[in-house]
């Protein structure tokens, strides 16, 4: 089982993997707000620069991060479809039947594939680069000030970090019920899709219990630990902003920068 | 039923970065109606093999035939159901596989499954609650209260209400205190006599291999490493060493003897009492000269 | 040095609510510090309770526990727990952190040690139980014995007065339980601390300075390990193991040998059986 990785973290030593999560959360942040300025060839070249510099950047094999794209590829190209058949804006082009093709369609269903592109290969950029621990304690940090208005933020980030840690325990378990429960007869795999649905109780209804088992155990061992929630609790993962954070900074805003730039001039 | 290992080798994942052989080119013979302990460390690929037992795993490469039913890549059975009824797995923690409302359905699921008519269950459940030490005032329970030692006793019923002619045992004593896993370890060999069961256990203990089982197959990276009867494997102390495993406290202690006193006591599986009067002798040997 | 009681049970008795039979009767003892005492009994005799009211899990209906003078109560437990340092049964399920060091962190985050320090700590721990190796390794890629030696080296981390390890070797397989013995008697030697070991491994019990035996709630016997096992009929009814020297040399007395002692181990009882060749 030591081959479960949890997301779709691919581990790493690059720039990208070494930037402070909250800068990488930080920018992604801006970078969905400012893809929606673009507005000409010369801006989204330079967007779809940015964000082939940092998958380049990131050593990130390109059919990991084509797998994470996926989903999206169906969204993509129906959008574009759409905008090719609904917008009437331009020079006609192509003429078929009662189809009409308009220059403003295809570009304006060009650009709305780009934006969508840009947007899912930024953000799976984050995922494919940060272990899931580093976007808690980013997010940890990033809601503090919501401390104030007493929002649990340690315990929310307490609570996501041991989910994560589960996350395997409870898959093999998982693994090992449903082959308890194969060997007493029950088949997983096939029969009418009613028989299918029952056999899930003898795996969930296990599942459940040993979760709940784990769960209680898990709070007294914290407790015989000394857990007393997040007050006057100090921390041993520390995030900080380095050298690369600053650089990479200063390198999205010259990018903001050329992008209004470009915009009125380009 | 007979089991064979031919040639067997299974690999998780192949052809990814994650590949991983976690059986390599087994062979062995278990004979019907024996008592075989399989020994090894975690990771010896000993989970791997007890899976092949019943098909939840099918080899990679090689064959594995148990009574009439041959498993291969090439070869693999449309009806697993039936192979499943007659190979009874006891998995480690099998109280972790409780779900029913009460004892009684819970032990009535697998039988349910294989298609047992209903006017059977009844008596396989009675027969099978006996065979345990389960009292019948706990069938109408749920499996939830009851304590741990009791949950594993109705998880085991409910795989010998299927009245299976293997039994594949994991560790069924792990976490037992030690009256407990003395009783459940003389269940086990008291069905495996009276029912004529070919019964595979998986152990960590030496102790029991030697006490209970008439052949050992030591198992080591996948690999089978030894074999034999348990007082021909277990006197080989280097070689078990070599692979971190302790020869029983007996063989120790007798090894040591041997060597102290110059003596050749055999170890033919003696008990303390046999061991005890065979050092009295030595020494009374001593007081004759 | 003198020894001071570390650990009192006065008259304590326990039960979970007020229908349930009493888990524990008038259970009282005293551990000392820097002792190593074992605590054995049949499952659901009472032992793992103790281990819970020893730092607070658990508080009693009656008498008292102290814990180096101090009273358990609720007022006192987060001081208690910083001297009561517990390794429990599932490593799973007391493994907290994301990765080896974030876990030994954690008692030490919980207790506001500042980060510099808790780093010096992380490293000697560790060390101590010989994990450095595997600071970044995340707990699913650890074998139980490996998690198990984490979790005594996040107690170690906040310098207890008494490590509990409440049946912490019984989910392991002898590797692992070897691997923790050797760790725990490495540590013992270079550090100062009182050890619980609630066990039915028989090896740990013998390496223990004073066994108490626990049956059906109520203390049974207290003694050393050497005591316990000439009671080995007695020790049976109850539900317990008996060690194979044990065995043995109750059968070579039955024929007839005259063993000066309960022998503890092998070594033992082949001196003594070589002592009484030399002597024909």
């Amino acid at each position: 089982m030591n081959s479960i990785i949890i997301g779709q973290y691919v581990p790493g030593d690059s720039i990208i993997h070494r930037m402070d999560p909250r800068t990488k959360i930080t920018i992604i942040f801006f970078f969905i707000f400012i893809v929606f300025f673009a507005n000409n060839v010369t801006s989204y070249g330079l967007l779809v620069v940015f964000a082939a510099l940092s998958v380049f950047l990131s050593k990130v094999p390109l059919q990991f991060i084509a797998k994470g794209l996926t989903p999206i590829w169906f969204l993509v190209a129906f959008t574009f479809i759409l905008h090719l058949f609904v917008t009437k804006e331009g020079e006609l082009f192509f003429d078929f039947w009662i189809f009409e093709f308009y220059t403003g369609g295809v570009m304006q269903g060009l650009a709305i594939s780009v934006r969508f592109f840009l947007l899912i290969l930024v953000t799976s950029l984050l995922t494919l680069t940060t272990t899931p621990m580093e976007i808690t304690d980013a997010i940890e940090d990033m809601l503090r000030p919501l401390n104030k208005v007493k929002f649990p933020v340690h315990e929310l980030a307490l609570m996501m970090s041991i989910s994560l840690r589960f996350i395997p325990t409870l898959m093999q378990e998982t693994e090992k019920i449903s082959k308890a429960q194969a060997s007493r007869g029950v088949d997983f795999k096939n029969g009418p899709i009613k028989a299918r649905i029952k056999a899930v109780v003898p795996l969930l209804v296990p599942l459940f219990v040993s979760a709940f088992k784990r769960a209680e155990e898990l709070a007294m061992a914290m407790e015989a630990r000394g857990y007393q929630g997040g007050y006057g609790r100090s921390k041993l993962r520390q995030l900080q902003i380095g050298k690369i954070d600053i650089m990479v900074y200063l390198v999205f805003i010259a990018v903001i920068a050329g992008l209004f730039l470009t915009r009125t001039y380009g | 039923m007979d089991i064979t290992f031919k040639n067997v080798t299974y690999t998780y994942q192949p052809n990814t970065p994650f590949e991983h052989t976690a059986l390599e080119n087994m062979s062995f013979h278990v004979k019907s109606g024996s008592f075989v302990a399989i020994i090894g460390h975690t990771g010896s690929g000993k989970s791997t093999l007890l899976s092949h037992l019943n098909g939840l795993q099918v080899p990679t490469e090689g064959e594995v035939t148990i009574g009439d039913y041959r498993l291969s890549r090439e070869h693999k059975p449309s009806d697993l159901k039936e192979l499943r009824s007659k190979v009874g797995v006891v998995f480690q923690y099998p109280e972790h596989q409780l779900f029913e409302e009460t004892v009684e359905k819970d032990i009535a699921f697998g039988p349910e499954n294989f298609g047992v008519p209903e006017s059977d269950i009844k008596k396989r459940i009675e027969k099978a609650s006996r065979a345990v030490g389960l009292s019948p005032e706990l069938l109408k329970r749920s499996p939830f209260e009851l304590s741990g030692g009791q949950m594993r006793r109705v998880a085991i019923a409910g795989v010998l209400a299927v009245s299976p002619e293997v039994l594949v045992l994991d560790e069924p004593t792990a976490g037992l205190d030690p009256r407990g896993q003395k009783e459940m370890m003389d269940m086990f060999y008291q069905l495996h006599r009276e029912e004529g069961l070919t019964t595979v256990l998986v152990t960590h203990s030496m102790e029991d291999a030697l006490k209970y089982a008439d052949y050992v197959i030591i198992l080591n990276k996948g690999a089978k490493y030894m074999e034999g009867r348990p007082e021909e494997v277990f006197t080989q102390k280097e070689a078990l060493q070599k692979v971190q495993l302790d020869v029983p406290e007996i063989v120790q202690f007798l090894t040591a003897f041997n060597q102290k006193f110059h003596t050749s006591i055999p170890f033919q599986k003696q008990s303390e009492k046999e061991l005890a009067r065979s050092i009295q002798q030595v020494l009374k040997g001593d007081e004759e000269k | 040095m003198e020894n001071k009681p570390l650990i009192q049970f006065k008259n304590v008795s326990f039960r979970y609510n007020d229908k349930a039979p009493w888990v524990l009767d008038n259970v009282s003892f005293t551990i000392e510090e820097d002792e190593w005492v074992a605590i054995i009994g049949h499952n659901g005799s009472g032992k793992s309770t103790i281990a819970k009211l020893i730092n607070g899990l658990l508080f009693p209906q009656k008498g008292e526990i102290l814990i180096s003078g101090k009273k358990v109560d609720e007022e006192s437990v987060w001081e208690i727990r910083k001297e009561v340092g517990m390794v429990f049964q599932n490593p799973d399920n007391q493994f907290v952190g994301a990765t080896v060091q974030d876990d030994v962190a954690f008692g030490m985050e919980n207790r506001g040690i500042p980060r510099e320090e808790m780093i010096k700590r992380i490293d000697e721990t560790l060390k101590a139980v010989g994990m450095s190796d595997y600071r970044l390794t995340e707990p699913h890629r650890l074998s139980g014995g490996q998690k198990q030696r984490v979790a005594i080296a996040s107690v170690l981390a906040i310098s207890p007065k008494v490590l509990i390890l409440d049946e912490a070797t019984a989910m392991l397989d002898p590797n692992g339980r070897k691997e923790i013995m050797q760790t725990v008697s490495s540590i013992l030697d270079e550090r100062n601390f009182a050890l619980i070991t609630i066990t039915h491994d028989l090896e740990e019990i013998v390496q223990a300075d004073r066994v108490i035996v626990m049956n059906n709630g109520q203390v049974w016997d207290e003694a050393k390990p050497r005591d316990i096992f000439t009671k080995k009929e007695a020790l049976r009814e109850i539900g317990l193991d008996v060690p194979f020297v044990a065995i043995l040399a109750d059968e070579l007395k039955q024929y007839g040998i005259p063993l000066p002692k309960e022998p503890l181990n092998h070594g033992e009882l082949l001196e003594d059986l070589w002592t009484l060749h030399l002597r024909t």
